[in-house]
């Protein structure tokens, strides 16, 4: 289920959509052991690039987890490569 | 640990909040962006072209990704009305995307945006039959694609245009397999009218390859996914290609009582030239089914109506559907005349070198009574690609009549 579409989204649009995700952002960056002010950080990026793309995207809660999820791998990849002290 | 630690849910509802009242005040902007848009449209357009690039790049203020995305739009809107147009509009979206702020919009989301204008320009040099400055600009897009992370629909509609550029190149299956790579992406999207517009598109390339009876199961099953509101146009075009298909397979029967259904939506949705196409189908059909006379008085009158309009290549494919109806009537002399007729005439139109030295061999195995329906349909099956890709070659002879 979606909003309907609009080619301008509102604070309600992104509390509307935050609010219905919130139990799996939350699991998300729990399991991957985020800070709150990265989430926070995360989250409002990830917000303001679907505003912009808002009447491009069709499914936005799942656009808008697979941001997150792309975007908190991507990180994990990118912290394993990093040379470790032994 | 504290309660309030354990439920993940409660431990981020702050940081959420303060993540939605960011982009809450970054919302204003964008609406900002939005609402001028279209003034700095207007002033770009009413700028001389010359003196375009100079302004765009001095003036901060069409720096706008909205902006950006309106131009888009409107040559989009333009595709097929005023090809050359289209190009402008994707053009000057690709120069304002060129000098979108990385540090205020992200360097993902610009990268994206340039990758989708270039897009946009090269299928707009498809349409406007330049596929060798389409295939650069579906160059440029990828490369600004990969840099942007990828973006999985802006992905998905690079892998569309570039099937568009391979059908209107005769790489029937290389434009399937390209599909076959989108179409799944705007499934996992659930963007139900891309998967079926991407699957009405596969059957087009399908048929045009020569499996006409896979190209009607693909667009029926795109016509079962995509928004008929959203792309009237889109609609119009799949239950052509439908029909058309089901004449070639020799279902012509079935072939008419989907035309009669579809007219309807021809009269409401359709353009004039949509109305020319319909009594072109018609005219097939009537052909197929043996009706001669019916079909001879349809095709006279949507050749004329394409030469009324300037479309060359069109006519000339109806005047070859006509001629096939001469040929097994054998009215040697109406087809002597057809075939004289023809080469004057697009002459003068957008029909280029190469497509009239096809029409010349046309005129010339007329003269000699040595016409065949295989050279009609070679002739005519080459023009059809011939139109979108002048650096098509003819080929006078059938596959299986080469050594």
């Amino acid at each position: 289920m979606d909003m309907p579409s609009s080619g301008k989204p509102t604070r309600a649009d992104l509390r509307w959509l935050v609010d219905r995700l919130k139990p799996k952002i939350a699991r998300l960056f729990e399991r991957h052991g985020v800070s709150g002010k990265e989430s926070e950080m995360r989250v409002a990026a990830a917000l303001i690039r679907l505003s912009y793309q808002w009447d491009r995207v069709r499914d936005r809660e799942k656009w808008l987890l697979t941001e997150l999820q792309d975007a908190l791998s991507l990180r994990q990849e990118e912290t394993s490569k990093e040379p470790r002290d032994e | 640990m504290s309660e309030r630690n354990s439920d993940p849910e409660k431990k981020y509802e702050p940081a959420l909040d303060a993540a939605l009242e960011r982009a809450g005040d970054r919302l204003e902007e964008i609406h900002r962006e939005i609402e001028s848009a279209a003034g700095l449209l207007e002033e770009l357009a009413a700028t001389p072209m010359s003196e375009r690039p100079e302004r765009i790049r001095t003036e901060v203020r069409f720096h706008a990704l909205k902006l950006c995305d309106l131009l888009l739009k409107r040559s989009r809107e333009s595709w097929f009305r005023d090809p050359a147009r289209a190009v402008e509009l994707a053009r000057m979206a690709v120069e304002i995307a060129d000098w979108l702020d990385a540090g205020y919009y992200g360097e993902s989301l610009v990268e994206d945006e340039r990758a989708i204008a270039w897009s946009h320009l090269g299928n707009a040099y498809r349409i406007a039959s330049d596929l060798r400055s389409a295939e650069e600009a579906l160059l440029r897009s990828q490369e600004h694609h990969k840099r942007a992370g990828e973006d999985a629909l802006t992905g998905a509609q690079i892998l569309s245009f570039l099937a568009s550029l391979r059908t209107s190149q005769g790489r029937f299956e290389e434009a399937e397999e390209l599909l076959d790579q989108a179409i799944p992406i705007y499934r996992e999207a659930r963007d139900r009218h891309l998967e079926g517009k991407a699957l009405i598109q596969k059957g087009i390339a399908s048929g045009l390859g020569g499996h006409p009876e896979r190209a009607i199961q693909l667009i029926q099953r795109g016509l079962s996914k995509i928004d008929n509101l959203e792309e009237p146009r889109l609609l119009v075009s799949a239950q052509h290609n439908l029909i058309g298909f089901l004449n070639e397979s020799g279902r012509s029967e079935q072939a008419l009582k989907v035309l009669e259904q579809t007219r309807s939506l021809y009269l409401t949705l359709g353009e004039q030239t949509h109305l020319i196409r319909l009594r072109w189908l018609e005219g097939r059909i009537a052909r197929d089914l043996g009706r001669l006379d019916q079909a001879e008085t349809a095709l006279r009158e949507a050749r004329d109506g394409f030469i009324e309009r300037g479309i060359g290549f069109d006519a000339a494919r109806v005047s070859l559907d006509l001629a096939t109806i001469y040929l097994r009537q054998g009215r040697t002399a109406e087809l002597k005349r057809v075939a004289a007729e023809m080469v004057p005439v697009f002459e003068s139109r957008d029909v280029h070198q190469e497509a009239l030295a096809a029409l010349l061999l046309f005129r010339q195995a007329a003269d000699a009574e040595e016409v065949t329906l295989g050279l009609l349909e070679r002739i005519s099956d080459y023009l059809q690609l011939a139109r979108r890709n002048p650096e098509l070659r003819f080929r006078a002879e059938a596959k299986d009549e080469r050594g």
